[in-house]
């Protein structure tokens, strides 16, 4: 038997994991910003920094993903709601012909009761699946915070072996640092309402 | 969902509208938000089929926790058929509306919510820090209908009144008030149905400080806007289909 969980929290939570996702992708664009400054100073420090130029193209190509990624997971989410109220509708209607079905038993109503249990029996198992690749997702997107602290300690490395460019390169690492925690803070937040999800009863 | 931030200071109006996800034949809604501290009200929620459009773009902006009142300026269901689901996402909320029509409310889910019918002459809300009062529209179209004045953001949500019949992608905002008025008139004259109750309406609000004018359907009218609303809609005769009968 395929686990259902209560829609009306499914849509709470997908909800919920929207709105922590849409907040980490306005953050993912200041760290896409971050990146663009990074290369610009890399490219005018030229070759006093050369070991920086692979790792700040590096850093603005992880900036991207991070964006998209984060976008696409707000947009999945937003589509789990959707199936998680149509979900709850069809639960309410068969619900109703149940009840209808007590008072009067039709052959017709248990017909719909047929087809609409099929429906909700789908449904929850699209909503299943979904919910499991977007854990898959907010992890992944994880692993990008992680890379992208690396990045910020090559630049607090490099920083160190110049004189001109150390304040800058250094700002940059903090705020590398700043974005990725809060991105990741949101991850995690949009994570703990997924699980709370999973590990409910209905 | 476009949302957008209408007025930030100690208290915030958002303004949700054109959902893409929308079913093409069900009429465009706006809807807004008041948040005060950790008290919210949604004006005008919409309609069953836009639930779950709203529930994610108000969880953009603020936990579930924080969305304390609903508010229904009238019946129909384009303001208010979502309020069987809101029912049980926000149990312990309050929902305000017109008292009289309270038995027909229900009839949209109404077990947790608490019902708190707001009386013919009107009322006061506090959100948070912030005090909204209820202005009397009835008959507008409603037979009891109320809008919402802010006097510290100086903002008139105005439910049906400043109505207009526009495409899925127009602009929030009035343009060019000219052309915008062909698209308020039909909607205007045709579900008005009392001029006395139109020129009431006109001498109550007239008196208000209004920067901005909040419709449930079309545009935002923004400063001098709003006083030329309020003079087309004066000259505007409604209650046609009794002569097109
Ligand atoms: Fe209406
Ligand atoms: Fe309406």
């Amino acid at each position: 038997m395929v686990k259902e969980y209560s829609p009306v929290k499914s849509a709470i939570t997908s909800s919920q994991v929207a709105g922590e996702l849409y907040r980490a992708s306005g953050i993912a664009r200041q760290l896409s910003l971050a990146a663009k400054n990074s290369q610009a100073v890399v490219h005018r420090a030229g070759s006093k920094v050369a070991g920086l130029k692979v790792i700040s193209e590096y850093f603005a190509d992880l900036a991207l993903k991070t964006i998209k990624l984060a976008e696409e997971i707000n947009r999945i989410s937003l589509d789990i709601s959707h199936m998680a109220v149509e979900r709850w509708r069809q639960n309410t209607l068969v619900g109703h012909l149940f009840d209808s079905q007590e008072k009067n038993e039709n052959e017709k109503v248990d017909q719909i009761i047929h087809v609409t249990k099929r429906k909700q029996l789908d449904i929850n198992n699209r909503f299943n699946i979904e919910i499991r690749s977007l854990e898959s997702q907010l992890e992944e997107i994880q692993q990008y915070m992680q890379a992208s602290r690396v990045v910020a300690v090559s630049f607090r490395l490099e920083a160190t072996q110049t004189d001109e460019y150390q304040g800058i390169l250094e700002d940059m690492a903090n705020n590398i640092d700043i974005f990725s925690e809060k991105i990741k803070q949101h991850v995690l937040d949009a994570k703990s309402h997924i699980d709370r999800l999973l590990m409910s009863n209905i | 969902m476009e949302a957008k931030l209408l007025f930030d200071d100690k208290h915030q109006w958002y303004v949700f509208a054109r959902d893409p996800d929308k079913p093409d034949k069900i009429i465009d809604t706006n809807q807004y938000m008041v948040v005060s501290g950790k008290e919210s009200l949604v004006l005008d929620p919409g309609g069953i089929e836009i639930f779950s459009s709203m529930l994610s773009t108000i969880l953009k902006f603020i936990p579930i926790e924080q969305v304390t009142h609903l508010f229904a300026s009238h019946q129909d269901p384009d303001i208010i058929s979502s309020l069987g689901m809101w029912d049980q996402v926000i149990p312990h909320a309050k929902l305000y509306t017109p008292g009289l029509w309270e038995g027909f409310i229900r009839h949209f889910g109404c077990e947790n919510i608490e019902f708190c019918g707001i009386e013919d002459g009107g009322g006061e809300l506090k959100i948070g820090e912030t005090v909204l009062q209820f202005i009397p529209a009835h008959y507008l179209h409603s037979s009891a209908n109320f809008h919402v004045y802010d006097p510290v953001a100086k903002i008139l949500f105005s439910g049906d009144i400043g109505a207009a019949l526009e495409p899925q992608d127009s602009s929030l905002f009035i343009e060019n008030f000219d052309t915008h008025c062909d698209k308020m008139r039909f909607f205007h004259q045709r579900w008005m149905p009392s001029n006395e109750a139109k020129a009431h309406w006109l001498n109550r609000v007239r008196k208000l400080d209004i920067e901005m004018m909040l419709p449930q359907h079309g545009r935002i009218f923004r400063g001098k806007e709003v006083g030329q609303f309020m003079d087309w809609f004066e000259a505007l005769n409604v209650g046609i289909a009794l002569d097109n009968s």
